[in-house]
C-alpha cells in the first residue's frame, strides 16, 4: 500500500472549461493537473501516480478516444471520465467498451462530475491495492526453492503428503519439511490461505496433475 | 535740222553730255547755214535781208533745250556767227555787235516764254500762241532791234538812218521767227505723214489742199509779170487755202505751209517775180514782210483755236467710249427722260435688257411701265413720280417682262435735273440688270437653307444615343451619324449596302441581308433585331433596327431613314430571367413558390411592356423620321430657360402630358424632375462639357408617378438661339427587374446560409456548450464555496468574472449565428479580411475538429482593407471551408489539411486562397462549378458556390478554382482593395470597434 495522493488529470482544449473544473476539484481538496491537449498530457503523465483522467472527446489533432487507445496500448491502466459537448451514441459506446468509468455530456452537474471522478479514483485505488498484494505474494513465492515450489503445487492441488512423496519418490517426512518451509515462506497460516495466495499469484496446479488428481479421485471413490 | 537734234538725242538719252555736244554742234551748224541763207536773201546791194533765220534758229534751239544748256548753245553759235559774218566781209566790231543783239533777241524771247509757259510750246492752245506772238515774235525783236541799230550806227556799216535800220531789222526778224521757229519747234520729233495714219478721206483732202496751195502760190507769186498786172485781191488767193489748213489740219501743217509760202514769196521777190517787185528794195521787202506777218498772226491763232477744239472733242469722244465700255461691262444702260415732254432717251443696254424695240428714243414713262412686270409697275412709277415731285433721287428694283416671256431683274437709279427756277426738267439715270445676281442670291439662299436643314438633321442625329443612318432606295447606306463613327472607329461615312456586315454576328448576317433586301421593295416600316460587335466591345450586343421609307408624291420610295438601338440590356435581362426561371421551375419550384410567384409577376410585366412597346411601335410611324421613330422619349428645347419646342410621342407617353400642354414651358414650370438640384447639376455638367451621356434621372409624370430614366443630350443651334435636344430612356422596369433579381439573389444567399448552418449545427452546439459548461461548473463551484466557512470571497469574485466572460463568449457565438441566420440588406463597410477569415474559422471550429481537419493560416498582417458585407463574406469563406472539409472526407484523418492564405496583389486587390488536400475538382466539373444547382454532393442543393460567386461578383471581385499540383483544390477569391487614403478612416474605425 503506497501513500501517494491521487491526482486528477484534466484534458480539454477549452481553457475556460479547464479552469472551472480545476477550481471545482481543488475546492474538493483534490490535486489537479490540467492540460489543453493530449500531447501535453502524455508528456507529463506518470502512470505510477494514482488518480484518474478527465478527458474531452473532441480535441484538436488527437481525439479523446484516440488517447484512450494510446493509453491502453501502452499497458497503462488509467481510469477515464469522458466529457463531451456533443454526445453521440457511437463514441460513448466505444469509450465505455474500452473501459471508461463514465461518459458525461456537457453541461453537467458538479455532483455527477465529482461522483464520477471519485468512483474513478476509488477504482484506481483498488486496482493499485490488488496489484500491490499480488506483487508481495509473488515476491514471497520467489523465495521458495524449486523443490518447495514443486511440493507447493502438489499441495494446492489437494494431494496428500504420502501421495506427493510417492509421486516425487521421496520420503513423506521430507515432504512435510518442504511443506512447512513453503507455508512459512508464504506467510500462510493455514492450508486454505496458502491455496488462495497461490491462486492469486497465478500459479495454479499443473493441468495434467490436476487431471491426474481428479481421475484417481473419481476412480478411487 | 533741229529735228535731227531731237532724233539723235533719243539715242543718246543715257549720255547727257553727248546729247549736249550734239545739240551745240547742230545749233552751230544751223546758225551758220541760217546766216548764209539770210545773206543770200539780201536785196543787193542793201545789207538788208528780208529774212534773217539765224536768230529764229537760235531761239528755237533755246526753246527746245533746258535753260542750263543755253550758255553752251550761245557759245556754239558764236563760232558759226563769226565764220559766216567774216566770210561776208563784215567788220569784226559789227560781227560782235550783231552777235550780242542776236543773242539778246533769242534770250529775251526764250526766257520770257519759258517763264510763262514752262512746257514745250505746241501751238495748240490759244493762250500759248498769244504769248509766243507777243514775247518771242514781238517783244524780242522789238527790244533787240534798238541794240542792233545802235551797233550798226556805231560801226558805220550801211548808210540808213537809225529808225530805218531799226524797222528793217525788226520786221525781218519778226518774219523769220514766224516762219522758222514754229516749224523747228513743231517738227523737233520728226516728220510724219498724216494721210497715212488718218482715214482715206483725210488723205484725199490733204492731197487736194496741197495742190490748191501750190496752184495759188505759184499762180500769184512766181509769175513774172508787172507789179500792176496782179490785182491786189489776187494777194488773198492763198489765204483761204491757208485758213483751210488752219481749220481742217493741225498747226504743223500750218507752220510748214506758212514757211513754204514765205520762202516762195521771198524767193519770187528776190528773183524779180511776184507782186512785190515794183518799188525800191526796202519798200518791197517791207511790203512782203507786212503781208506775210499779217497772214501769219491770225493763221496761227486760228490753227491753235481749231486744234484746241479738236482736242476737246477727242477727249469727249474717248470719255464716251470709256463710259460705254464700262456700262456694257456692268450690264448697265443709261437713260434720260425729258420730264416736260415725257420723252425718253435710252442707251443700247436697256434695249437689250428689255428685249424689245419699244424702248427706243421717244417713248415716255407710260410706255416704259408697260414693259415692267405687272406686280412692280405701280411701285416703280410711284418711285419715279416721287423723285420728280420731291426732288429725291430715284431708285427702284423691278422685273421686266420681256416679249419672249423671260423675266429679268433690274435696278433703276436716277437723279432729277432742274432749271434755274427749280422746276424739274429732266431725269438722267441708269438701269442695270441684276438677274444673274438675283439668281445667284436665290440659289445661294436655297443652298443655305438646304445646308442648314441638313446641318440641323445631322446635329439632331448626332445627339441621339442610337445609331442613325439613311439609305438610298436600293439599300445603299449613304449616311450614318456620329454614334456609328464612334463605335466603328471609322470617321468616314459608310459606303455601300454591306458596310455594316462585318460588325454583324455571323449567324445574323444572312437573315439580315435577306430581310433588308426584301423590305426595300415595300413601303413599310422595316424592323429587325440582330447582334452587333464594335471594336471596343467585349461581346456582341443585341440591337433593334427600325427603318422607315420616305415616299414621294407618286408613292415611290426615295430614301430610307433608320435607327439602331442597343437593346442588349433588355435582351440580357430577358434571357437571364428566362434562364433563372427555367432552372428554378425545374429544380426548386416546390421550395420557392414565392419566387415563382414573383417571377410570374415579372414575366407578366415584361410581356406587358413588350406588348405595349409593340403597340406603340406600330402607331408612331408617321411623323418626322428620326425624332418620331425613336423608341426613346425625345424633346427639343430652346433658350437659356429651356422652353420646350417639341416632344415626341414617347415623351408624351412617358410624362403623361399632352404635347400642347408642355410646348413653350420649361422643365421647372412643369416640375418634371423629381430631384431638381440633381437635374441642375446635370445641366451644369452639360454646359461644362458640351453634352450629357447616359445620366440617370428621376422624372415625375403628370400623375405624379416617379420613373427612372437615362438621359442623353446635347446643345443644338436654332439659327442664333441656343437649344437643346435630349432623349430619355425609361429604365424603371429594368431597374425594378434588377432590383427583383437582386432580392432573389439575396434570398437565395440567405437560404444557402441557413442550409450551411444546418450542416454545422452539431458542431455549433458543441461550440456553444463550452461556455455553458464553464458557466455551470463555475456557478456550482461558487455555491459550494458559499457553503464553506470561512467564505473565500476573492475566489468567488474570480469565479463570477469567469462566468461573465463565458457568458459574453456564448452571447457572441449566438450573435454571429443570428447574423448568419438573419435576412438583411447587405451592409458595406471597410473590412479586415483576416478578421473575417478568423470569424468564419471560429464558426467552423468545432466542425473542423470533428472532421479531424488541421487548419493552417498564412495571413498577411498588412493586408489592405476591403469594402464589403461581413456576413456575406463570412458565408463565402464558411462555404469554402465546408466544401474543403467534404472534399477531404475520404482522406485519412492526418491527411486532412486546410490552408488559408491572404495577401495583396500588385494591382490593389486582396486575394484569399483556400487550399485543401482533398479529392480535387473533376475535370468535367470545372466549367460548371459556379453555376446554380450544380453539385457533386449527394445531398447538396448546388447553390453554395453559385451564391458565393454572386456575392463576390457583387463585391466587385471574382472567384476561381483550380486543382493543386500535389492533389486537392485551391479556391481563389479576389476582392478590390480600398484605396490607401481611406487608411486613416479605417484606423478610426478599427479603433472604435476595439474600443467598444
Amino acid at each position: 500500500m503506497m501513500n501517494n495522493i491521487p491526482i486528477v488529470y484534466l484534458v480539454d482544449d477549452d481553457p475556460a472549461v479547464l479552469r472551472a473544473l480545476t477550481r471545482l476539484l481543488q475546492l474538493e481538496d483534490m490535486t489537479v493537473r490540467a492540460f489543453s491537449s493530449p500531447e501535453a498530457f502524455l508528456a507529463h503523465h506518470d502512470a505510477t501516480v494514482p488518480g484518474c483522467l478527465v478527458l474531452d472527446i473532441r480535441l484538436p489533432n488527437v481525439t479523446g478516444l484516440a488517447l484512450q487507445q494510446v493509453l491502453l496500448g501502452s499497458g497503462c491502466e488509467r481510469f477515464i471520465v469522458f466529457i463531451t459537448g456533443y454526445g453521440d451514441i457511437s463514441s460513448s459506446v466505444q469509450a465505455m467498451k474500452a473501459g471508461a468509468v463514465d461518459f458525461l455530456i456537457k453541461p453537467f452537474h458538479d455532483d455527477d462530475f465529482l461522483a464520477a471522478v471519485r468512483v474513478a479514483i476509488e477504482k484506481d485505488r483498488l486496482a493499485r491495492e490488488s496489484r500491490l498484494q499480488l506483487q508481495s505474494i509473488q515476491q514471497r513465492m520467489a523465495t521458495l526453492t524449486p523443490r518447495e515450489h514443486e511440493v507447493l503445487q502438489h499441495v494446492v492441488s489437494g494431494r496428500l503428503n504420502k501421495q506427493i512423496a510417492a509421486d516425487l519418490g521421496t520420503a513423506e517426512k521430507t515432504i512435510k519439511v518442504h511443506r512447512a518451509r513453503a507455508m512459512e515462506k508464504m506467510h500462510a497460516g493455514s492450508l486454505a490461505e496458502l491455496v488462495r495466495l497461490t491462486v492469486q499469484a497465478g500459479v495454479g496446479p499443473p493441468e495434467h496433475t490436476h487431471d491426474g488428481l481428479l481421475a484417481p479421485d473419481k476412480s478411487g471413490s | 535740222m533741229d529735228k535731227q537734234v531731237a532724233t539723235e538725242a533719243k539715242y543718246l538719252d543715257s549720255v547727257p553730255n553727248a546729247r549736249l555736244m550734239l545739240a551745240a554742234l547742230l545749233t552751230g551748224a544751223g546758225y551758220y547755214i541760217g546766216t548764209r541763207v539770210g545773206f543770200a536773201l539780201t536785196f543787193e546791194p542793201n545789207p538788208i535781208s528780208i529774212l534773217w533765220p539765224p536768230n529764229a534758229i537760235l531761239l528755237a534751239a533755246l526753246l527746245v533745250t533746258p535753260t542750263s544748256w543755253w550758255m553752251v548753245m550761245l557759245c556754239a553759235a558764236f563760232p558759226a556767227h563769226l565764220a559766216a559774218q567774216t566770210q561776208s566781209g563784215v567788220p569784226i566790231g559789227m560781227v560782235l555787235g550783231w552777235f550780242v543783239s542776236n543773242c539778246s533777241e533769242a534770250l529775251i524771247g526764250a526766257a520770257l516764254l519759258r517763264k510763262f509757259v514752262p512746257e514745250r510750246i505746241r501751238f495748240d492752245s490759244t493762250r500759248h500762241v498769244i504769248l509766243f506772238l507777243f514775247l518771242c515774235v514781238f517783244l524780242g525783236p522789238f527790244l533787240s532791234s534798238f541794240l542792233d541799230a545802235a551797233f550798226v550806227r556805231m560801226a558805220g556799216w550801211g548808210d540808213g538812218g537809225y529808225w530805218q535800220l531799226w524797222s528793217t531789222r525788226f520786221f525781218s526778224n519778226v518774219l523769220s521767227i514766224l516762219a522758222f521757229t514754229p516749224v523747228l519747234l513743231l517738227y523737233d520729233k520728226g516728220f510724219s505723214v498724216p494721210s497715212v495714219r488718218s482715214s482715206w478721206p483725210r488723205g484725199v483732202e490733204g492731197v487736194l489742199w496741197a495742190l490748191a496751195l501750190l496752184v495759188a502760190i505759184a499762180g500769184v507769186f512766181i509769175n513774172e509779170h508787172d507789179a500792176g498786172a496782179i490785182a491786189p485781191q489776187a494777194l488773198y488767193a492763198p489765204l483761204p487755202i491757208l485758213l483751210w489748213a488752219a481749220v481742217r489740219f493741225n498747226p504743223k501743217v500750218v507752220g510748214l505751209s506758212f514757211l513754204s509760202v514765205t520762202g516762195i514769196v521771198i524767193w519770187g521777190a528776190v528773183h524779180g517775180q511776184g507782186p512785190f517787185v515794183g518799188s525800191s528794195a526796202a519798200q518791197n521787202a517791207l511790203s512782203i514782210q507786212i503781208f506775210l506777218i499779217g497772214i501769219a498772226v491770225p493763221l496761227f491763232l486760228l490753227a491753235a483755236e481749231a486744234e484746241e477744239r479738236r482736242k476737246v472733242q477727242e477727249q469727249l469722244r474717248r470719255k464716251q467710249e470709256k463710259l460705254g465700255l464700262a456700262l456694257d461691262a456692268a450690264r448697265m444702260g443709261t437713260w434720260e427722260w425729258d420730264i416736260r415732254q415725257d420723252h425718253g432717251n435710252w442707251s443700247s443696254e436697256p434695249v437689250r435688257m428689255f428685249g424689245t424695240r419699244q424702248g427706243t428714243p421717244g417713248d415716255g414713262a407710260e410706255t416704259l411701265s408697260g414693259m415692267l412686270h405687272p406686280d412692280d409697275r405701280a411701285a416703280t412709277l410711284r418711285a419715279l413720280h416721287n423723285a420728280v415731285r420731291n426732288g429725291l433721287s430715284y431708285e427702284s428694283e423691278f422685273r421686266i417682262l420681256r416679249p419672249d416671256g423671260e423675266v429679268r431683274w433690274a435696278i433703276g437709279k436716277g437723279a432729277v435735273l432742274r432749271d434755274d427756277a427749280g422746276d424739274p426738267v429732266r431725269m438722267v439715270g441708269i438701269n442695270f440688270d441684276i438677274t444673274d445676281r438675283k439668281h445667284a442670291e436665290t440659289s445661294a439662299r436655297q443652298e443655305a437653307a438646304l445646308r442648314e436643314s441638313e446641318e440641323r438633321f445631322r446635329q439632331m442625329a448626332d445627339a441621339i444615343p442610337q445609331i442613325v443612318w439613311s439609305a438610298r432606295p436600293d439599300g445603299y447606306i449613304d449616311y450614318a451619324n456620329r454614334k456609328w463613327q464612334e463605335l466603328t472607329k471609322n470617321h468616314g461615312q459608310p459606303e455601300g449596302d454591306d458596310s455594316w456586315l462585318p460588325f454583324l454576328h455571323p449567324e445574323d448576317r444572312r437573315r439580315c441581308t435577306e430581310q433588308w433586301h426584301a423590305a426595300l421593295s415595300t413601303p413599310r416600316i422595316f424592323e429587325i433585331e440582330y447582334r452587333l460587335l464594335f471594336p471596343d466591345w467585349d461581346a456582341y450586343r443585341w440591337h433593334l433596327v427600325r427603318a422607315a421609307p420616305v415616299l414621294d408624291d407618286a408613292g415611290n420610295i426615295v430614301r430610307w431613314y433608320g435607327t439602331s438601338t442597343d437593346i442588349d440590356d433588355r435582351k440580357n435581362a430577358e434571357y437571364a430571367l428566362q434562364a433563372m426561371r427555367d432552372k428554378l421551375e425545374q429544380r426548386v419550384a416546390e421550395r420557392t413558390s414565392e419566387l415563382r410567384h414573383a417571377n410570374e409577376i415579372l414575366k407578366a410585366q415584361i410581356g406587358e411592356r413588350i406588348r405595349a412597346e409593340e403597340a406603340e411601335r406600330m402607331s408612331e410611324a408617321r411623323f418626322s423620321k428620326v425624332f418620331r421613330l425613336s423608341p426613346d422619349a425625345m424633346f427639343v428645347s430652346c433658350g437659356v430657360e429651356g422652353r420646350i419646342l417639341d416632344v415626341n410621342d414617347r415623351w408624351v407617353k412617358l410624362f403623361g402630358y399632352e404635347r400642347a400642354e408642355v410646348i413653350g414651358k420649361n422643365a421647372s414650370e412643369l416640375n418634371l424632375y423629381a430631384n431638381e438640384p440633381g437635374f441642375h447639376a446635370v445641366l451644369e455638367r452639360c454646359k461644362a462639357c458640351g453634352f450629357i451621356r447616359d445620366v440617370e434621372l428621376e422624372i415625375r409624370s403628370k400623375t405624379g408617378a416617379l420613373r427612372q430614366v437615362i438621359c442623353s443630350g446635347e446643345p443644338i443651334l436654332f439659327g442664333d438661339e441656343a437649344g437643346f435636344i435630349g432623349s430619355m430612356r425609361d429604365v424603371t422596369e429594368q431597374r425594378q427587374a434588377e432590383h427583383d433579381a437582386q432580392r432573389q439573389r439575396e434570398e437565395l444567399a440567405h437560404l444557402t446560409r441557413v442550409v450551411l448552418l444546418g450542416e454545422l449545427s452539431g458542431a455549433l452546439a458543441h461550440e456553444l456548450n463550452q461556455p455553458l459548461t464553464a458557466i455551470l461548473i463555475n456557478a456550482q463551484t461558487a455555491r459550494r464555496l458559499l457553503a464553506r466557512d470561512p467564505c473565500r470571497l476573492d475566489e468567488i469574485r474570480d469565479i463570477l468574472d469567469e462566468i461573465v466572460d463565458e457568458d459574453k463568449r456564448a452571447g457572441e457565438i449566438i450573435r454571429r449565428l443570428r447574423a448568419l441566420f438573419m435576412k438583411g440588406e447587405p451592409k458595406l463597410q471597410p473590412l479586415d479580411i483576416n478578421e473575417v477569415v478568423h470569424e468564419a474559422l471560429d464558426l467552423a471550429h468545432a466542425d473542423l475538429i470533428a472532421r479531424n481537419v488541421a487548419v493552417k493560416l498564412d495571413l498577411d498582417s498588412r493586408l489592405a482593407r476591403v469594402n464589403g458585407d461581413r456576413v456575406q463574406l463570412q458565408q463565402v469563406f464558411l462555404n469554402l471551408i465546408i466544401n474543403a472539409c467534404e472534399a477531404m472526407n475520404a482522406n485519412i484523418p492526418s491527411g486532412r489539411r486546410l490552408v488559408f492564405t491572404t495577401g495583396t496583389t500588385t494591382d490593389r486587390h486582396v486575394q484569399i486562397l483556400v487550399s485543401d488536400t482533398g479529392s480535387g475538382i473533376a475535370a468535367n466539373a470545372v466549367d460548371q462549378l459556379f453555376e446554380s444547382f450544380f453539385t457533386t454532393k449527394v445531398h447538396g442543393l448546388g447553390l453554395g458556390l453559385s451564391i458565393s460567386g454572386a456575392i463576390v461578383t457583387e463585391h466587385g471581385g471574382r472567384i476561381e478554382a483550380s486543382n493543386n499540383p500535389g492533389g486537392g483544390a485551391t479556391f481563389r477569391v479576389i476582392l478590390p482593395a480600398l484605396p490607401a487614403q481611406s487608411e486613416s478612416y479605417d484606423e478610426q474605425y478599427s479603433h472604435r470597434i476595439s474600443g467598444g
